[in-house]
């Protein structure tokens, strides 16, 4: 090809830009409000209802043993796994299905950054909203006067096991999840022998 | 501004291509902005002070128009507190203002075509590169972009790939034409305009005969002295 040459006004050498953490913040809040997953969040929520919480009265009165049943068994995995899987293929799939690779490319992020947050909102609502459908769940177990203490352990447990996390992590580095984990598990079953419950179900 | 002029095939969408670092050269040597785009700092650097029209727009349908333009900004890298104000100076430049919240989806193809042009121009880029930025549009909103186009020429140096002639006549400085991956003419559209006087080119413009001009000259050229054929791996084989 023949060799051409045009004017360019140019700029400062460096010109401004963002530090890498700080415009992946905005980028991601972006990406949750366009993210697709609100708009699957009402059947999975109806498929939670049908699937998990109400066979889940069927059983015992207990919340191990309902937890047991949703958890261990699977049912509310069950309920989300495909639809999570499907909305991030559906959102990963987003700049081949609507023609934007080329733009994307053009930009001075990496494509894989812009998949990233894409992808990271995506998990964000699954994770969320089974946090909230799980918490709806155990507060109606709650309310149904099923072994409420344990409920209230299980809140405590979640919100004292990642605070001391950092304590571990600042005193010895790679045995903070270990440590951590071994005291959730070990408050867990204290909790579960305080209210007498642990004698009560021989889990399979 | 400079006009990249040719007909279908020639190649200019592919050179943009490459110009927007999208696709590496196949073969030779490419330096813009001082810099080599073959290096991942200076493709970086390169890429900041870059704006980037493809032919075929892609867009996010329920993306508004404001959020297409912030998403961008910030894959270009703008710092976050610059955002919100770069991407409402480009939504007005490109006159879509009342328009901001509306879900692209909504938008007709010329205000679309707008969009792409704020995106492009989101972040002050020092080399605009817009494919065929009037393609689709109607007479009277071709006439409105080209006055849009000899504005942003007024901020940046702007490529704009055209095969339609009275673009370039209307708002370039400069033009190059090419044909089968060559550029067989650079200079002026007045230059352009003398190429084509006096012959029996083809057209109804005098632009028009220069383009038509230029074209015959470099076919015949080229079928006197006809360049190594190159073949594509499944020409090869066939």
């Amino acid at each position: 090809m023949t060799a051409t040459q045009a004017a360019v006004r140019h700029r400062p050498l460096r010109a401004p830009h963002a530090a890498p953490l700080r415009s992946a913040a905005p980028l991601l809040l972006l990406e949750l409000r366009r993210n697709a997953m609100p708009w699957i969040l009402p059947l999975i929520a109806a498929l939670f209802w049908f699937d998990s919480y109400r066979p889940s009265t069927g059983q015992a009165p207990l919340w191990v043993l309902r937890t047991f049943w949703n958890m261990g068994q699977g049912h509310t995995i069950i309920d989300f796994g495909p639809f999570v899987a499907g909305v991030a293929a559906w959102m990963g799939s987003r700049d081949a299905r609507r023609g934007t690779a080329d733009l994307v490319t053009a930009t001075v992020r990496p494509r894989f950054a812009a998949q990233f947050a894409t992808w990271a909102a995506t998990a964000i609502w699954a994770v969320g909203a089974y946090l909230v459908f799980v918490g709806v769940m155990f507060g109606v177990y709650a309310n149904q006067g099923v072994a409420q203490p344990n409920v209230l352990n299980i809140y405590g447990l979640a919100s004292w096991a990642p605070a001391a996390g950092p304590v571990y992590a600042t005193a010895q580095r790679f045995a903070a999840l270990p440590a951590a984990t071994r005291h959730a598990w070990l408050a867990t079953h204290l909790a579960a022998l305080r209210s007498g419950q642990l004698t009560l179900v021989q889990l399979p | 501004m400079f006009g990249l002029l040719g007909p279908n095939g020639a190649g200019k969408t592919s050179l943009l291509r490459v110009m927007a670092t999208v696709i590496p050269p196949s073969s030779g040597r490419l330096r813009l902005l001082d810099r080599d785009p073959g290096q991942y700092g200076p493709r970086r650097e390169i890429r900041r002070r870059l704006g980037y029209l493809p032919q075929q727009l892609g867009y996010y349908p329920s993306f508004t128009v404001a959020d297409f333009v912030e998403y961008f900004a910030l894959l270009k890298d703008m710092p976050p507190a610059r955002v919100p104000r770069a991407v409402a100076a480009a939504i007005e430049h490109v006159e879509l203002g009342d328009k901001a919240r509306a879900k692209l989806r909504t938008l007709s193809g010329g205000m679309l075509r707008r969009v792409g042009i704020a995106q492009a121009i989101v972040n002050e880029p020092e080399l605009l590169l817009l494919d065929e930025p009037t393609a689709g549009l109607d007479p009277e909103q071709r006439v409105a972009f080209r006055g849009l186009l000899r504005d942003l020429g007024q901020r940046a140096t702007v490529v704009v790939s055209t095969h339609l002639v009275e673009d370039v006549g209307a708002a370039c400085s400069e033009v190059a034409l090419m044909d089968v991956g060559k550029i067989v003419f650079h200079g002026t559209p007045a230059q352009l305009i003398a190429r084509g006087e006096g012959t029996a080119a083809a057209g109804d413009a005098p632009l028009e005969r220069g383009y038509s001009a230029v074209l015959a000259a470099a076919r015949a050229t080229t079928a006197v002295h006809p360049a190594p054929a190159v073949r594509s791996g499944w020409e090869a084989q066939s």
